[in-house]
């Protein structure tokens, strides 16, 4: 992370943002006046060369005494609200009103901020940047000859691809409604299930040329202070020229670069960022990306998924227990393989070994040789099939793997029991819930392929200590990555109640330990012992 | 929270304990159990484990008038300062030689069991590499890995060991109480041996959050570790016979290969206790690397230990290379065993307790 904030800032250093209007944060300097017709002026050069820019200008009043300015982003806005409840007001209702012009006069831009726009939301503001800002974000202002004040109409009213069902996270039983790229639709979808007092939507702006509003979405009485805290620390650590995705957030404000293994969790699932709070996590909601964040993360949540909770226990423990098995096999199983058949071939049954020995014969590479090469054909298929669009894509996984891989067993350039390592490999990378722990796991195997082919079983064993010592120390905000494996007596254990099996919901009647240690009881129930 | 000052608790120093118990000579002290005591030879280590828990209500009475020092800093206190630096560096050395027999024997047994065709100072350099990785992390990434191994060690020897059962032949316990009483007296104080990593108490002061129930925690380690014993005592003798197993360097292992698991796939079950092997020897030798390198950042006053911990590693290879063979490095072990290992089990511990008591240092817990 240093690297990148390095870089970064080199980059920003050379930029020549200070201009004659713009400051080193990209903030417009030029100011306010009372002069329309300056105001316009300088409202113009700002947007010179915008073809999207439209603005009118338009008296006001019986004699059409006072000017106004209006100016938006075409497609940006509204346009009802512009015309039914800005212009038509101003333009036929307030000229209908018997002049008392003195009295009127001397504070006519109260008199129209106050009765003349007929919508919810104005505000005011009394800077251009906040001005220019406004109209960039979709929201109309409106400049009245004579005062040094602006007043901007939310209209927000853009294009948007509206709720849809997630792609990556899908579940049987579950609500299949998923984020979108609208902030204000992301904080609603989470307000619909925490209605609470207590919820609390904190929005910052990151990027000097982007401004990409971020919310964090958190419960004030649950979350923990010290971890909010070094969130707001970290998010305004560095100055960045724009945002794109939660993922650069992520990679800006995460603990360990270096890591292979995700430390921030991103999710497509409101209901899942909404348990996540109610568990005493913070959620990071930026704007132009359906993937949230929750934060902090342990490994833990990374196997849990939505559906974990609205089935019955005993079903989604042994599910549970199956993804874990998942991971180790995902990353040890090539590993495994090599190290028994290459150094060990004592250990797995005389039939077996046999077999695979019959099977290899005419094989002229070394295993590791042959392991490697249909491991990154593999990674070479997943790619492609991600790249290409719908029935081709899922057609090529078809064809990939069993046409080529049977054809290659047949020229003998792979042995059919390498198939089914890297095949049961793969598919045990898909039994992990969140993609992005797969990527992690996907790497550790090679260097414990390197390791097992070197030094056989205890080669592989040292691969796995070392990936074990990485994870350990791996912390996310200050919270053990590898809780509730290790260090659990901190909270009785109820950590544990939620892991490797998922005991019955009436069990799990105490938050974990995301949330401050005075505020855990979540759930009582009413029965006696003796019912 | 926990995670600011990396403080353990007290819960994973007693998790690390009993790793560390379990390890040092627990492939082989059956043999040298029988060989004292014949057929008694669990007497002799339930004598063993008495002795232990003397040991450790020594150590954890100095421990906790110093709650915050480790031995380093109260043999200073209590006896002059160039005493206590002389004693911490006896230690260390002590700790170091400990540590390069360990990973010598280590390496022989992998050599043997797993891989061998492989040069033994690739084995052990590997080995040490890896554990330089975990003690460049700290004390407390120790205590957690420590939590996470405990679990896929205990639970399968566990497991593997009920597969023993069928084959046990409890008349070969028989008859009891035979060995002359001095004799078991005398073998108990020499396998109490095994319990040397009690010792590391006396360094883990500042790193452990709740020192009160440190003497709990010790015992709960002690026994639990002795119990293991002895039931594992018992099983070897009752499996191979007291003759039988006098004859094997590491009876453990042979009761491994004994052992049939119906239906497994697996058929070299020694090289499956490797498994556990390896990663036990991993536990206690990155836990020794650790409190050396910690003992030396105490006595050179530094802020951390981590460059301390690279030089050690060439040091320690190159001591572990000494020894001939594995004979050799038995014959240093029993050299360490018989003269220097009960320093600082009961005398040093003691005479610091009753210097202090006497020159009324540090706090005083007469209230336990």
């Amino acid at each position: 992370m240093k690297i990148l904030r390095r870089w970064v800032g080199n980059k920003l250093s050379k930029e020549r943002w200070e201009d004659k209007f713009h400051d080193a944060d990209n903030k417009v300097t030029l100011p306010l006046s009372k002069d329309l017709e300056e105001n316009i002026k300088n409202l113009e050069l700002l947007f010179k060369d915008c073809g999207d820019f439209v603005s009118r200008k338009f008296p006001v009043g019986i004699h059409k005494e006072v000017n106004m300015y209006v100016a938006y982003i075409d497609l940006m806005i509204d346009r009802r609200i512009i015309e039914e409840s800005l212009l038509e007001q101003l333009m036929l209702q307030v000229r209908g009103v018997p002049p008392h012009m003195d009295k009127i006069r001397s504070s006519i831009y109260d008199f129209i901020r106050d009765g003349g726009i007929a919508t919810a939301d104005i505000k005011e503001v009394d800077t251009l940047d906040e001005a220019a800002l406004a109209i960039l974000s979709g929201d109309t202002i409106i400049f009245i000859d004579g005062y040094a004040k602006v007043i901007v109409v939310a209209t927000k009213g853009w294009p948007n691809r509206g709720i849809q069902e997630p792609d990556s996270e899908v579940v049987v039983r579950g609500p299949k409604e998923g984020f979108s790229e609208a902030l204000r639709m992301n904080t609603v979808l989470i307000r619909r299930r925490i209605r609470d007092t207590k919820l609390k939507v904190k929005q910052l702006q990151i990027g000097t040329r982007s401004r990409t509003d971020v919310a964090l979405m958190y419960i004030e009485d649950i979350v923990r202070k010290d971890i909010l805290e070094d969130l707001g620390k970290r998010l305004t650590d560095f100055k960045i020229d724009g945002i794109l995705d939660s993922g650069q957030l992520e990679q800006l404000i995460e603990d360990d670069w270096r890591s292979p293994f995700p430390q921030i969790q991103a999710t497509q699932r409101p209901d899942k960022a909404a348990s996540a709070i109610l568990e005493g996590r913070i959620a990071i909601i930026v704007d132009n990306t359906p993937f949230v964040l929750l934060v902090p993360t342990t490994l833990n949540n990374f196997f849990q998924s939505s559906e974990d909770y609205y089935q019955r226990w005993s079903i989604m423990s042994f599910t549970r227990m199956i993804r874990y098995v998942a991971a180790f096999f995902a990353a040890g199983v090539p590993g495994l393989y090599l190290a028994l058949t290459d150094y060990h071939p004592s250990m797995i049954p005389t039939q077996l070994t046999m077999a695979i020995a019959a099977s290899r014969e005419q094989v002229p590479f070394p295993s590791v040789v042959e392991v490697v090469l249909m491991e990154l054909a593999f990674e070479l298929l997943r790619e492609a099939g991600t790249r290409l669009p719908g029935p081709i894509g899922s057609t090529i996984g078809i064809v990939g793997g069993l046409i080529i891989g049977q054809a290659a067993v047949e020229a003998k350039i792979v042995s059919p029991i390498v198939v089914i390592v890297v095949a049961v490999t793969a598919i045990s990378s898909f039994a992990i819930p969140d993609n992005a722990l797969t990527v992690g796991f996907r790497l550790v195997k090679y260097l414990i392929i390197g390791l097992s082919s070197i030094f056989g079983l205890y080669g592989f064993l040292l691969g796995v200590l070392i990936v074990l010592i990485h994870l350990v120390s791996l912390k996310s905000f200050n919270m053990p990555y590898m809780s509730p494996f290790v260090a659990s007596g901190i909270n009785d254990y109820e950590d544990l109640k939620d892991s490797v099996f998922r005991l019955p919901v009436f069990m799990m009647n105490k938050r974990p330990i995301f949330s401050r240690a005075d505020k855990r009881v979540r759930l009582r129930t009413n029965k006696k012992k003796n019912e | 929270m926990f995670s600011k000052n990396d403080k353990v608790s007290v819960r994973q120093v007693e998790i690390l304990l009993i790793l560390d118990l379990f390890s040092v000579s627990t492939l082989s002290f059956p043999r040298m159990a029988a060989e004292i005591a014949n057929q008694d030879a669990w007497i002799a280590v339930i004598g063993a484990t008495l002795l232990a828990f003397i040991y450790g209500y020594t150590i954890t009475s100095i421990v906790k008038r110093f709650p915050e020092d480790t031995f380093v800093e109260f043999s200073s206190k209590v006896l002059s300062k160039s005493v206590g630096i002389f004693l911490s560096l006896l230690f260390s050395i002590k700790l170091s030689i400990t540590m390069a027999m360990e990973l010598r024997i280590f390496g022989e047994l992998v050599k043997q069991v797993l891989l061998p065709r492989t040069p033994i100072e690739i084995i052990m350099a590997s080995m040490l590499l890896t554990c330089a990785y975990l003690v460049r992390k700290g004390y407390e990434c120790n205590a957690r890995l420590g939590e996470i191994l405990v679990f896929i060690i205990f639970i399968p020897l566990i497991v593997i060991l009920l597969f023993v059962l069928p084959d046990t032949d409890f008349s070969n316990l028989k008859p009891i109480f035979t060995t002359p009483f001095p004799r078991l007296l005398k073998g108990s104080y020499f396998l109490s041996f095994i319990y040397t990593p009690i010792e590391l108490i006396l360094l883990v002061g500042p790193l452990v959050n709740d020192l009160k129930k440190a003497r709990r925690v010790s015992f709960i380690a002690i026994t639990f570790t002795g119990i293991i014993n002895v039931i594992l005592t018992i099983i070897t003798v009752s499996v191979l016979g007291s003759v039988g197993t006098k004859q094997q360097i590491w009876p453990v292992m042979t009761l491994m290969q004994i052992i049939e698991i119906p239906g497994a796939f697996v058929e070299r079950q020694d090289a499956l206790m490797m498994i556990f092997w390896i990663l036990i020897v991993f536990s206690f030798i990155s836990t020794l690397m650790y409190f050396i390198s910690f003992i030396l950042t105490r006595i050179l006053k530094a802020e951390e230990h981590k460059f301390l911990v690279l030089p050690l590693v060439p040091i320690i290879y190159l001591i572990s290379l000494i020894p001939d063979n594995i004979v050799e490095a038995f014959n240093w072990i029993e050299f360490l065993r018989k003269y220097i290992r009960i320093l600082f089990l009961l005398p040093i511990p003691l005479l610091l307790l009753i210097v202090a008591k006497i020159r009324k240092l540090g706090e005083s817990i007469e209230e336990k």
